[in-house]
């Protein structure tokens, strides 16, 4: 059985060898993608390194500033610029498409800007050009352009009923075509993933990224070992080449292009998100509903400054030993941060309702489920970029706690304004120091999509292992 | 005329052809629809914001005449809402209007810092983006029109009947050309259609720039038909056909623009514009620790048109110190402004030049330019809304600067932003590119059917 099987592929492999099909296009790919790596790698280590300056230009001026009042500093506040994942020039996600630059002050809480580049992305129509989507969108055509024909050419040809008088199973076919097929996307891949080790052995590589390389490149294998058997079963079960190829170029169009582009369009029209304007608005609705920080007769920040008389047992806050201003400055920040952090929470569960669909959708598109494990695994993923904000948030609202605590404490209520706190106070304060999520901590994430391209695996073999004898 | 009513018939006959039509107009209605749904969000979007502008004015006019003291706070906190407002068509042509905030609020704080705002909206979803009628006439249409037609002479040859009629005619060629022309008639019959319901469905009106997409869409169209018939002039095989046809379109909808973006992106810098939000928070916030006065008198110097105020700040602080401050910190990044605008310009237009290569790139570029979404109608709002803050300026300053009350009439007159959109027109460059890539596959053919004679 097995031998049999290793005699088919032998033999496809020899027949592909000398086809002009992957003469052309195998060496075409090849060049294509190592070219898109190699680009990309390098723009990738060019944006690492400008972004580490900004960083650090960022901190160096935070540590050279004057004396300041600590309100002032917070203003003032600090930027942050994110290192985008070692991986992005495999897969670049949502990398393209966000800012990378933060700057985090008192009250408010702004959004990531800056994109990598100015260009637009809107005329890449069919997926932004890159390892991966070489990988995902453009192999299998490749695969369905050398093997539409692999077993419906065989019947029409008549050799499919000569090897089965020989004793050989449509079964073994099968398995034989699929096995010589998924060794040509080996190769491919083997070379791409040769020449992107040696761009990542450029530089200092952490055991964590070698991990998701390797989940990469597994995800890529099975991924094409999916599209073999399609491609092989729909051959088996056309009439004509013509039939096959169109059958599976019609499959590709659809679960490729054109269902994850309707299942996002469904899914923003199911569950809008405001946009930015509006966001801001209910988000500043929300604030003043707990009260007005500025109006001395706003009954929340009444309340709030009884509380705190009492606790130091006093009757002015004059009184105080620490400085009214920055304790309800304090209260303000914690008032706006938690307000802005449930407001964000609410955009950010729409967005999951809207992937929540997505998802029902992607059961049916392999490439979708694909598409998405591997942004997991090249830590490119929209999820990744959101665990930084809210690390920059969390960050943030600590950063001008500690101003604030500054402001309560080293400041005298009188007078206020014309004091300020020694530079080096300020320098004292941590930057940010973000960790990313390892793999193991998104293994969520990772097992529903992955269980699913399993299945779609196991069908697969199942319907391959059942195919009967018609020839 | 008995042939046309033959070549329909046979065309009614075929189910592929009937499912394939049904298909696509059926896409094309529900792009229509959802597109028109997404537009009249941004409108009621734009509604509450400017329901929740009028009401916060409000809040302040009840206190009206406020003091040039209070009028200054008021501006402090006070958010102006600014919209890249949509065209009709942008229903049905997206462009690159997910990329950018085009409905944000400014003060009359540093510009820059506000306007980097991104959009909200679904990370996840950015790198697959969305369905619009746009993908589906650029993208889908040519793979619909090979559908139609790149196997005609295989599937009649491979029918037989080719044999039969090639000997009843004298030339097999115009057969084949009269059979491709009343596919590419049906087509444009349906897409002609699809424009219609838009104009039904939508905003669209039938007026000048309909004409201009209809032209572009059916020169779009009838240029990949050329495309097919170069293809089937060569006279392979019905595998060959759709082998190199699946080629052509990935080299010119998904490698052609993939390679213009690159080369784009290799001719920046990444994160050279930072320094726009950078700089100028380094200069605002310096100013606090300069002597106020000093810088205050360097700014009337500057603008000469607030100098008859009263030249001594007040202490211990002072709003019209304070918005100088704010406008200085724009006026010193003025040149990164700049440069970011030439990027993005540069960018863009290389794009452009780039699309000569590709019918795909060039019809969407000139979609995106005449539905009013592209680059450079993003880049004329950032301008437009820097005009609008400095027309506030210019109205808030007279009250701060000459210690004018600000009445409840003045709230009236606070300066509205209106977006003009630039005007469109590149219209016929677009013809003429598709034209000459027309032209050139006719010339194949030409040569293609001389040597196939030969």
């Amino acid at each position: 059985m097995m031998q049999t099987i290793i005699e088919i592929a032998r033999h496809e492999l020899i027949t592909q060898w000398r086809s002009q099909t992957l003469k052309i296009l195998l060496p075409l790919l090849l060049v294509l993608t190592s070219l898109i790596a190699f680009s990309h790698w390098q723009q990738q280590q060019d944006f690492i390194e400008a972004q580490t300056l900004w960083q650090q230009q960022n901190d160096a001026n935070w540590d050279a500033q004057p004396d300041r009042h600590p309100h002032r500093a917070a203003h003032y506040g600090t930027m942050v610029f994110r290192i985008i994942s070692p991986l992005s020039f495999i897969d670049s996600g949502v990398n393209p498409f966000v800012g990378n630059a933060l700057f985090l002050e008192a009250h408010r809480q702004n959004s990531s800007s800056f994109k990598q580049y100015v260009s637009s992305t809107a005329y890449m129509g069919l997926g932004y050009l890159s390892g991966a989507t070489v990988i995902l969108v453009i192999w299998p055509l490749v695969l369905i352009a050398l093997a539409f024909n692999s077993v419906s050419g065989e019947r029409v040809q008549g050799t499919l009923r000569q090897l089965v008088s020989q004793g050989i199973s449509v079964k073994q076919l099968l398995f034989g075509k699929t096995l010589a097929f998924s060794l040509i996307s080996l190769v491919f891949l083997l070379v791409i993933f040769v020449i992107a080790t040696g761009f990542m052995l450029q530089t200092p590589v952490h055991g964590g990224d070698v991990l998701r390389m390797g989940a990469m490149f597994v995800l890529y294998l099975f991924y094409c070992l999916l599209w073999t058997f399609t491609v092989v079963l729909f051959s088996n079960w056309c009439r004509t080449n013509q039939q096959s190829l169109s059958a599976l170029l019609l499959f590709w169009l659809l679960t490729v292009i054109v269902m994850p582009k309707m299942a996002y369009s469904l899914a923003d029209m199911q569950y809008p998100m405001p946009d930015r304007a509006v966001f801001d608005i209910q988000t500043a609705q929300e604030i003043a509903k707990v009260g007005n920080s500025h109006d001395p007769d706003d009954p929340y920040y009444n309340e709030f400054r009884e509380q705190v008389l009492a606790e130091y047992g006093v009757s002015r806050v004059e009184d105080l030993p620490v400085n009214w201003r920055g304790v309800l400055m304090q209260e303000g920040e914690r008032i706006t941060s938690e307000v802005f952090g449930k407001q964000y929470e609410k955009l950010m569960q729409l967005a999951e309702q809207q992937n929540q669909l997505v998802s029902q959708v992607a059961w049916f598109s392999p490439y979708l489920l694909a598409n998405k494990l591997s942004s997991i695994f090249a830590a490119t993923n929209a999820d990744s970029f959101l665990h930084y904000e809210n690390a920059a948030e969390q960050f943030r609202f600590n950063f001008i706690k500690q101003l604030n605590q500054m402001h309560a404490e080293q400041i005298d209520h009188a007078h206020d304004r014309e004091q300020k706190v020694s530079n080096e106070h300020l320098a004292n304060l941590q930057q940010f120091d973000y960790q990313s999520p390892t793999l193991q901590a998104e293994l969520n994430l990772i097992y529903p999509p992955l269980l699913i391209l399993l299945g779609w695996l196991i069908i697969g073999v199942l319907l391959l292992s059942r195919s009967r004898n018609e020839v | 005329m008995r042939f046309i009513q033959f070549e329909l018939r046979l065309l009614w006959q075929n189910k592929l052809f009937k499912w394939l039509i049904a298909a696509y107009l059926l896409a094309a209605f529900l792009a229509i629809i959802w597109g028109q749904m997404g537009l009249q969000r941004e409108y009621q979007q734009r509604a509450i914001s400017e329901a929740n502008y009028q009401a916060e004015l409000a809040d302040y006019k009840k206190d009206a005449p406020l003091a040039p003291y209070d009028s200054g706070y008021m501006s402090y906190y006070q958010f102006h809402p600014v919209w890249q407002k949509p065209s009709a068509w942008s229903a049905l042509i997206n462009g690159e209007r997910s990329e950018a905030a085009t409905h944000t609020r400014v003060r009359l704080l540093g510009l820059q810092s506000q306007l980097s705002n991104t959009a909200t909206g679904n990370i996840a979803a950015m790198p697959i983006g969305k369905l619009d009628l746009s993908f589906i006439w650029i993208y889908l249409m040519p793979l619909l029109i090979a559908a139609l037609s790149l196997n005609l002479l295989a599937e009649e040859k491979a029918s037989g009947r080719w044999s039969l009629l090639a000997s009843q005619v004298a030339n097999s060629g115009l057969l084949l050309t009269k059979k491709m022309l009343i596919a590419a008639g049906l087509l444009a019959m349906v897409n002609v259609l699809i424009l219609l319901a838009a104009v039904v469905l939508t905003d669209i009106r039938l007026d000048g720039l309909w004409w201009q997409i209809a032209a572009i869409l059916l020169a779009y169209q009838l240029c990949w038909f050329v495309i097919t018939g170069w293809i089937i002039s060569l006279q392979r095989s019905a595998i060959f056909n759709s082998l190199l046809f699946i080629s052509l379109w990935i080299v010119f909808a998904f490698v052609l623009p993939g390679l213009a973006y690159l080369y784009q992106t290799q001719q920046q810098q990444p994160a050279e514009h930072v320094s726009m939000v950078f700089d100028q928070r380094e200069y605002m916030h310096d100013s606090w620790d300069r002597d106020k006065q000093a810088d205050f008198d360097v700014y009337l110097q500057d603008y000469p048109q607030w100098q008859t105020t009263e030249s001594i700040l007040q202490k211990p602080f002072d709003w019209r110190w304070y918005y100088a401050m704010q406008h200085m910190s724009d006026v010193i990044v003025a040149d990164a402004v700049n440069q970011f605008r030439d990027s993005r310009i540069h960018s863009h237009r290389f794009g452009e030049n780039f699309a000569w290569l590709s019918p795909v790139m060039r019809v969407q570029y000139s979609m995106n330019r005449l539905a009013d979404t592209d680059m450079l109608a993003s880049q004329s709002f950032l301008d437009q809304v820097a005009d609008y803050q400095q027309q506030l300026r210019d109205y808030f300053f007279q009250f701060y600067f000459f210690d004018k009350p600000f009445t409840a009439a003045d709230f009236t007159k606070i300066p509205v932003f209106d977006y003009r959109p630039i005007v469109p027109n590149n219209a016929l460059i677009t013809l003429i590119n598709l034209v000459i890539v027309g032209l050139f596959f006719i010339g194949l053919i030409l040569l293609q059917t001389r040597r196939n004679r030969g």
